[in-house]
């Protein structure tokens, strides 16, 4: 019964299709969460957000820098289709061009506290119990009792703002969620039979936590990442407001509802437009991220079918 | 004592997920007497564990019992509503024991609290025990504890289950079962999470109440040695159909279904030492791509060309043995096997 | 010099380790999963290790791979030590030893496909080994398994549990190993293809000269497949002999309890059925004494004061008994 031919298939042909599932893994919880409202609704605003990001200079169809002081404090018009600011700059051309600064530190502050706090974490969960584990607990706990948004104020107040430093304090300020998240998965992950195998077989530790243990610690961590990013950008316009964000005259949102504030007597559209635009961004990105915990968790998804 | 306790006619129960449909039970007829123990069986993915729910109604929100009647003493158990249903018939006439007693008893409640609550709101347990109004309550779920074997009562019925064994969680379960001497009991896999030793205790448990006071039994099991030793009838259930039944002698003694007589001969510790096992080539379809005609053709060591286009019909060979085989139980002394 | 040698082999469990727990709670508690085992097994042979749970078989299992680390003894692989190898040895020794476990839902990696599970092995012993060769080798463990080549390519949760087992046994047969633990293959597994899992582990201990300690509490599949048994409790053999001596003559009360206790389907001669009382005794407070005292019928009074030893009773069938002692 047991055959002794090699089958004949042709390497190139299956080196096509191992990336195949991986795609098709990818594809079919994308498919998910486009046939769910919140998905279709949160899709749309990212989608939006990223094109208005990448494409601002052909999208928005004014130079946000360019100041028309005769015109400062115009009502929304055909034009200007959301009015000008205090200088005459087109407020709509300022959203767009400050969904960049939004954009960048969101995913850029996202993507580097979970990068950092995954390994992190999953290293101190690997080894639990010993004196490392302990250290690594301590200084997550250490960070986490700061309120999140003072913290990184007071980093940014002492390196500098800018996006670059906007981007590394708020990371700083997050990685511990994500690696108590990671750590804690750890601790179960590595009792699995699958890891005892790849020990089995001779695996070092190293190749054990980055093939087995860091990707199935993922599914917490990419929710929390999801609806982090909607966080992020909350916590970009508040610093910003604070005049600890991006400086002016870059365009963000968070520099617009301070300016909104100040001549709020004069325009209230100043202060309406960017403070809808954060709302809605968060709003979708909150729905994307439901969405996405939905799609990765596979019992609920039977729920939702 | 022929009256049929209960008769379960052309049952068919279908399971909804997402747009595909499946059928886990198709046109199920049997019936069983009082005193009677019939036992399922059937290898996983057959339709057996979705028998015992359908009849208590049980089903998830996926399934649904498409066709059919259920008559438990001629009423059908169809008709009747989810507070019908739940005064008079759940755990009064017609009693659960599940697979893992892990799941079935609720982990933040003493046993004490949920044998007694089941007392209080059990219509038929009152009229049962009307006779026992001043032993207490806590006093009577003792005793039936002690029924059931279990060591100490007294002072393990304040326990919580996680501090009780696998056994010793079923023995309790089984005591929940009894409060109201059900009629029919239904056994889904019951000693299939436990120890063979323990297995031993519990069947001969089950075995012993049953036979004092003369419940009927619906036992479903994948293991064919169990299902041997407790049961009066078998009932051999492939791809949701049935395709044996008969006296638990007489189906193992001379089964007459191709699948049947495969079952029994790859079980292993009958042969020969280190022997090859005879094994069914192939495997069990899926429900919702089963085979045309005999759902088990592709895999008969006796097909035929009619095999694979007529369902067979369910047919009485000898007394009280029924077979759905198109060969009608002309199988030859001995099956060939796939080596 | 045997195959593979077990002596004096113990495993310890610890509990309550840390601070808080000699404050507050019961402090440290042994569990003796392993408690002093020694038996050998020769090459090519299939070697039953049965009981039911808690009697620390799949402990001694992981503690040959070093999975687990014992407390105390001796294991011998091919002559060599095993508890005292180096880093390189180990290697060496990890390519020669493996395992497959009994859980289907967590014995593979959910998140990578067959293929990539079978080759890992390759991957971490070789560095050299080209793409090519490797999926030429994943096809080849593939058609040894009788699984076709587009299933390297599904995910774990795509297949049944008989074929989850076949891929753990692919991915174990990787580095052609010469002795393999496998945790209770069949269980859970439908009569049928329990049955083809048996075969196949068979034919393949022919075609490469496998030896397999085989872990099981499904007494009639040990009682088919294996040349020796060996019946644990608590942590101890109790017996242990050939096959057919032990299966044809069980002298241990718990060994007759046992498989007493097989629901078989045999209406001619209807055996009695042992039952045992009480319940097993916690592995951390262990009785003193004989471990099976307490459920034993024969208890005598010897029986809660010593351990009985293992004692040969003739042709390698070994006993842990006062009863037969006293004989």
């Amino acid at each position: 019964m047991i055959q002794e031919n090699i089958a004949n298939s042709s390497p190139k042909k299956s080196n096509y299709r191992k990336k195949n599932s991986q795609i098709k893994k990818i594809a079919g919880i994308l498919r998910i969460i486009l046939h769910d409202y919140r998905g279709q609704i949160g899709s749309a605003f990212i989608i939006a957000m990223v094109v208005c990001a990448i494409f601002s200079p052909w999208v928005a169809p004014f130079d946000p820098y360019e100041q028309d002081i005769l015109n400062r404090f115009a009502s929304p018009s055909l034009t200007h289709l959301l009015g000008t600011d205090y200088l005459g700059r087109d407020i709509l051309s300022r959203i767009i061009y400050g969904s960049r600064v939004a954009a960048m530190v969101s995913f850029g502050s996202v993507c580097f506290s979970a990068i950092i706090g995954v390994i992190i974490g999953v290293i101190g969960g690997y080894k639990e119990g010993r004196k490392l584990d302990y250290a690594i607990i301590l200084v997550f706990d250490i960070v986490r009792s700061f309120p999140q948004l003072i913290l990184a104020l007071a980093l940014v107040a002492v390196i500098g703002p800018s996006v670059r430093n906007l981007i590394l304090a708020l990371a700083f300020t997050a990685f511990p969620f994500y690696g108590r998240l990671a750590r804690a998965e750890t601790l179960s992950v590595k009792e699995e039979d699958y890891v005892k195998a790849a020990k089995a077989l001779g695996a070092t530790n190293i190749q054990i936590i980055f093939k087995h243990i860091i990707p199935n610690t993922l599914s917490p961590v990419i929710v929390t990442g999801g609806m982090d990013l909607a966080t992020m950008i909350m916590y970009e316009a508040s610093l910003s407001f604070l005049g600890l964000g991006v400086r002016p005259p870059t365009a963000s949102w968070g520099i617009m509802l301070r300016n909104g504030l100040t001549y709020i007597h004069a325009s209230p559209y100043m202060i309406i437009w960017p403070a809808l635009t954060i709302a809605i961004a968060m709003i979708g990105f909150s729905l994307f991220a439901e969405s996405l915990r939905i799609a990765l968790n596979p019992k609920e998804r039977k729920l939702h079918e | 004592m022929n009256k049929k306790l209960l008769e379960v006619k052309n049952l068919v129960v279908e399971y909804r997920l997402g747009t595909k449909i499946m059928r886990a039970l198709d046109n199920i007829s049997f019936s069983i007497k009082k005193g009677e123990v019939l036992g399922i069986a059937g290898e996983s993915g057959c339709g057996k564990s979705s028998l015992g729910l359908a009849i208590m109604r049980l089903l998830p929100r996926a399934g649904k019992i498409s066709q059919g009647k259920i008559l438990f003493k001629e009423r059908n158990l169809l008709r009747l509503s989810e507070t019908e249903m739940n005064r008079e018939i759940r755990g009064r006439e017609i009693a659960m024991i599940f697979q893992n007693p892990l799941h079935a008893l609720n982990p933040v409640f003493t046993i004490e609290t949920q044998m007694v609550d089941i007392m209080r709101f059990n219509l038929r347990y009152q009229q049962l025990n009307i006779n026992k109004k001043n032993i207490s309550l806590k006093d009577r779920a003792i005793e039936l504890l002690k029924e059931t074997g279990l060591a100490d009562p007294e002072e393990r019925i304040t326990d919580y289950p996680f501090q009780f064994s696998g056994g010793m969680k079923q023995r309790v379960m089984i005591a929940m079962a009894f409060i109201s001497n059900p009629p029919l009991l239904i056994a889904d896999e019951p000693t299939t999470a436990l120890d063979v030793t323990i297995e031993a205790e519990i069947l001969a448990l089950i075995i012993n109440l049953v036979n004092k006071y003369k419940n009927s039994v619906l036992y479903i099991s994948h293991d064919l040695g169990v299902i041997s030793e407790i049961s009066d009838r078998v009932m051999i259930i492939y791809a949701g159909k049935i395709v044996e039944m008969a006296d638990s002698r007489s189906l193992f003694d001379d089964p007459r279904h191709p699948y049947t007589r495969a079952l029994l001969e790859s079980l292993p510790g009958t042969k020969t030492h280190k022997g090859r096992l005879p094994t069914i080539p192939g495997c069990v379809p899926l429900l919702d791509k089963l085979p045309k005609g005999c759902s088990f053709h592709p895999r008969c060591p006796f097909v035929e060309e009619i095999c694979k286009k007529n369902t067979p019909e369910f047919v009485e060979l000898a007394t009280n043995h029924w077979v759905a085989c198109l060969r009608e139980g002309k199988l030859g002394r001995r099956i060939k096997c796939f080596l | 010099m045997f195959f593979v040698k077990v002596q004096g082999l113990k495993t310890y469990f610890y509990k309550g380790k840390g601070i808080l727990s000699k404050l507050f709670g019961k402090g440290l508690r042994i569990v003796h999963a392993v408690d002093d085992i020694s038996f050998t097994i020769g090459k090519g042979e299939t070697f039953g290790l049965v009981g039911e749970s808690g009697c620390g078989k799949t402990t001694a299992g992981s503690s040959l791979l070093r999975l687990v680390e014992p407390v105390e003894g001796q294991i011998f692989f091919e002559g060599k030590e095993v508890l005292k190898m180096n880093e390189r040895e180990i290697r060496k020794f990890r390519q020669k030893v493996q395992i497959i476990f009994q859980d289907p839902v967590t014995c593979l990696d959910p998140r990578i496909i067959a293929g990539e599970i079978i080759a890992e092995p390759f991957r971490i012993h070789s560095s050299k080994i080209t793409k090519r060769e490797i999926e030429d080798k994943v096809i080849q463990l593939l058609e040894w398994v009788n699984l076709s080549p587009e299933d390297a390519y599904k995910y774990p949760h795509e297949f049944s549990g008989g074929q989850v087992r076949r891929i753990g046994l692919a991915r174990a047969l990787a580095l052609h190993p010469k002795f393999i633990v496998a945790d209770e293959p069949t269980s859970g597994l439908d009569v049928s293809t329990a049955a083809m899992i048996l075969n196949l582990m068979q034919d393949l201990q022919e075609k490469f000269n496998l030896t397999y300690l085989w872990i099981s509490h499904n007494l009639n599949v040990v009682k088919h497949v294996c040349d020796k048994i060996a019946v644990m409790y608590l942590g101890k053999i109790v017996e242990l002999g050939k096959t057919q001596d032990v299966c044809g003559n069980l002298l241990h009360p718990y060994s007759q309890a046992l498989f007493s206790a097989i629901p078989t389907i045999n209406f001619k001669n209807k055996r009695k059925k042992i039952i045992l009382k009480g319940e097993v005794p916690s592995p951390i407070n262990l009785p003193i004494g004989c471990r099976f005292g307490s459920r034993c019928k024969y208890n005598m009074l010897i029986c809660s004061q010593e351990e009985p030893d293992l004692i040969d009773m003739g042709g390698g069938h070994l006993v842990a008994c006062h009863l037969l002692v006293k004989r």
